[in-house]
């Protein structure tokens, strides 16, 4: 049983949301972006490597926040996440994915080209993507670099298209018909 | 409402698992008078249950 | 390999099906007498018959809508079902004629959902948000069928208790109750006349093994070495259809419109063995398991948004599902990682045969000439490794205990005051009933006509009185309004199914602000979870399936998942 009182507490303390200046603030993750929001557990290095890989499978989902919004993810309660991770069987705590993938992503980057992924030019951060859905990079190292393209590809779609705003961008109504009228 | 199941009381039938199997046993076992403990070991997304239990 | 069955297992109180699709297909009498009708796989200890009138009951009692007669030209006759078949739509109705071409004849799929108000449920809005939590009460999950009537009979729900052992006597002949911990980890026992355990196919012998004692040295209702064998699962080829006309795939169920038992019969595909179960027509969302995104897994960058906006319009699934063979190989086993409360994880070991890879490759052909005949601008297959899908098995039923963990009704042979519900107890896997344990936890429930609590038929006078409740649920509603976006009609009456999705909405609303965002998807992953067999998975027989598409074992930390990194495709 989820209590109330425990359900509230939780909504209070507002665990779940972004902090500002030590205050606890709900912002969709492209807020948190544009505000500057300081991250929780991502090192700045792991943040700009998965914007840049993010924006490289998802136009749009830098600006859209995604590596606030795995930030935001991964430090919660793993059980509490709401990650794509979770349904494919990632092992929590799923921070531990997100920093090896990254790590990997870099040293592989490095191992091509003596530069970091986010530092490529965009030419050459497409070729290296496609190696990497295919399991095909040279000097990888960590979680299989098809799945970790399947994982972050995943959340890049799902901050640029799986809201309401990436619903109309691609004309189709948002039916999920429990949208609150206004925020919390 | 049946009185709540009193800690170590034994009942008729434990069933492990809140599950579409499950409650086809609670149901039909509850329906014929037993009592029946469900014991889930995920939360209860019942906001209602939450709200009228508060803290449970 | 991710975990097998990695697609359907639940979370909280309803259990999987609350993010079920909600059809209820049956098996077909071939299912049951595999074995003395082919010789292969096993035959059941009842008949389709003995089975039939279940179906109907609980037809009745969840309310499913659908046109029997339609299908009846696959299986024997029986009642009709209580509601009429679900409105269709462009992304269903095209597949009818090209699969007509090619000797596939499609019937109204038989949902768990209201076509029309069923018992003061009201009937479904074709939204296409089945799979996150029906928040209508239109589809009919446990919450608001069979666990609400328990409810309100008197049974009560303890969440957050995590039974990890069945308790016995000293003499080993008596489950006496069982043990759990609570949301505090502090741990209790809970006495009790009957032991039923409907925890999950491969959670049940996980706790049937953990329970050993001096007396059952290989854990309970073990003495055939069988608990935990057996573990099955479906499997699903894919293919999809890509239009430019708008096939309004937004709109119907998640589950299908249409479905086919003309590729059912056991040989149906030349040197295959084993059924196929063909689906058409799904709503798809923008970023879920199923949706656009994934429908070309080897898309990215500008590509992916382009084929994002065609999808958006045009693009449309055909599925068919497989039926894997029992195989005494595929198991599940105590690990010795363990989870929080000391209990050892459950590890896996699954290998899909030749037969399932033919079945599967078969139907992936099958299907790219179907979608070919729809006339679509592309067509391709979902072709990723080969999923596992709808977890059974691992405490089969027979009629004899050195061959069986229990027997047709369920009840362990071994002691006669503990029982197994779900599909955990079938024999064959059967390809229809592809949405995990629902249809088949009724047929279960059909098996324990003799429960040993009561002694009386457990089946009799299963009603709802969804008036009642939602009357109730309504009053308590306080939190959150709803409102329809485009077009749908507003929700006037949210009953007790929309309390668990309301309230996955609000949490998640509380960790990434608004709603809107990813709400599909992520309340999705909300009500899933499957970490307690989150030990290694190993795999058997990965030869039988072509190089890059098989399942894999976890080869570290990071479990797979089927369809990653394959050149095309989720298989859903």
């Amino acid at each position: 049983m989820v209590g109330r009182r425990e359900f509230m507490r939780g909504a209070a303390l507002g665990a779940l949301a972004f902090t500002i200046g030590g205050a606890q603030v709900l912002l969709t993750p492209r807020e948190a972006r544009a505000r500057g929001v300081p991250f929780r557990l991502l090192q700045a290095r792991e943040a700009e490597t998965l914007e840049a890989m993010g924006e490289t499978l998802v136009p749009g989902a830098r600006d859209a926040g995604i590596a606030h919004f795995i930030d935001q993810q991964i430090s919660v309660p793993p059980e509490e996440a709401l990650l794509e991770a979770r349904i494919l069987n990632v092992r929590p705590p799923y921070a531990d994915f997100y920093k090896a993938a990254t790590g990997a992503i870099d040293k592989a980057a490095a191992a091509q080209s003596d530069q970091r992924f986010a530092w490529l030019p965009a030419d050459a951060q497409r070729e290296f993507v496609n190696l990497m859905r295919q399991n095909k990079l040279p000097g990888w190292q960590g979680p299989p670099s098809g799945f970790v393209y399947f994982v972050l590809r995943s959340d890049a779609v799902d901050v640029v298209y799986g809201t309401v705003e990436g619903y109309e961008a691609l004309g189709i109504p948002y039916q999920a018909h429990i949208m609150p009228l206004k925020r919390w | 409402m049946a009185t709540p199941v009193k800690s170590g009381e034994k009942v008729d039938a434990v069933i492990a698992g809140a599950s579409a199997s499950g409650s086809v046993f609670a149901a039909t076992l509850a329906k014929a008078g037993k009592k029946v403990v469900l014991l889930e070991t995920g939360p209860d997304w019942q906001l209602s249950a939450a709200t009228s239990r508060a803290g449970a | 390999m991710a975990a097998l069955g990695s697609y359907q297992s639940g979370w909280g109180v309803g259990g999987a099906a609350l993010h079920y699709f909600a059809n209820f297909p049956r098996l077909l009498p071939s299912d049951f007498k595999m074995k003395s009708e082919h010789n292969r796989g096993l035959d059941w200890p009842i008949s389709y018959q003995d089975v039939a009138r279940y179906y109907d009951k609980v037809a009745q009692d969840v309310g499913v809508s659908g046109d029997a007669k339609a299908e009846e030209i696959w299986r024997p006759a029986g009642k009709p079902y209580p509601m009429p078949p679900m409105k269709t739509f462009r992304n269903g109705e095209l597949w009818v004629k090209a699969c007509a071409e090619h000797g596939i004849r499609l019937a109204p799929a038989c949902v768990g959902m209201n076509s029309t108000e069923y018992k003061g449920r009201p009937a479904c809005i074709y939204d296409g948000w089945c799979h996150i939590g029906c928040p209508t009460g239109a589809l009919s999950n446990p919450i608001v069928t069979y666990l609400g009537e328990a409810r309100r009979a008197g049974a009560e729900v303890r969440a957050r208790s995590t039974v990890t052992r069945v308790l016995m006597n000293k003499e080993g002949t008596k489950a006496i109750g069982v043990e759990y911990y609570d949301a505090d980890r502090q741990r209790h026992t809970q006495p009790a006349s009957v032991v039923v355990l409907a925890a999950w196919s491969a959670q049940n012998p996980r706790l049937l093994l953990n329970s050993a004692t001096a007396k059952h040295p290989k854990g309970l209702a073990n003495a055939s070495g069988l608990v935990g064998k057996y573990m099955m699962c479906h499997f699903a080829s894919g293919t999809w259809a890509l239009f430019d006309e708008d096939v309004q795939n937004h709109l119907g169920t998640t589950g299908a419109q249409f479905m086919s038992y003309d590729r059912y019969p056991k040989t149906s595909h030349k040197g295959a063995f084993g059924s196929t179960f063909i689906v058409a027509g799904s709503a798809l969302k923008t970023s879920d398991l199923g949706g656009f995104a994934n429908a070309r897994l080897d898309l990215f960058g500008p590509d992916l948004h382009a084929f994002m906006k065609r999808a958006a319009r045009g693009l449309t699934r055909l599925n068919a599902f497989g039926e894997e063979l029992p195989n005494v190989e595929n198991r599940v086993e105590l690990a010795t990682e363990k989870d929080e409360f000391g209990m050892p994880l459950g590890r896996i070991v699954h290998g899909y045969d030749e037969d399932a890879a033919a079945v599967w490759n078969a139907n992936f052909e099958e299907g790219l000439k179907i979608a070919k005949a729809t006339g679509a601008k592309e067509v391709w297959s979902g072709r990723g490794a080969m999923p596992t899908i709808h977890l059974m098995g691992g405490t089969i039923m027979g009629t004899r205990a050195s061959s069986s963990v229990v027997n047709s009704y369920g009840q362990t042979h071994e002691i006669a005051n503990l029982w197994i519900a779900g599909p955990g107890i079938f024999p064959t896997a059967g390809a229809s009933q592809h949405r995990l344990a629902k249809p088949r936890a009724h047929e279960s429930i059909a098996l324990c006509r003799r429960p040993g609590a009561s002694g009386r038929r457990a089946s009799a006078g299963v009603s709802l009185e969804g008036g009642e409740a939602g009357g109730r649920l309504r009053a308590r509603r306080r939190h959150g309004r709803r409102h329809a976006r485009g077009g749908a009609a507003p929700i006037a009456d949210v009953g007790a199914a929309g309390n668990y999705r309301e309230q996955a909405r609000r949490e998640h609303q509380h960790r990434c602000g608004r709603s809107g965002e990813g709400v599909g998807r992520r309340l999705y992953a909300a009500l899933d979870r499957r970490d307690h067999v989150r030990g290694e998975s190993v795999c058997l027989h990965a030869a039988a399936v072509r190089p890059g598409e098989g399942l894999r074992a976890g080869d570290g930390p990071w479990h797979r998942q089927p369809g990653a990194g394959g050149e095309s495709g989720a298989a859903v």
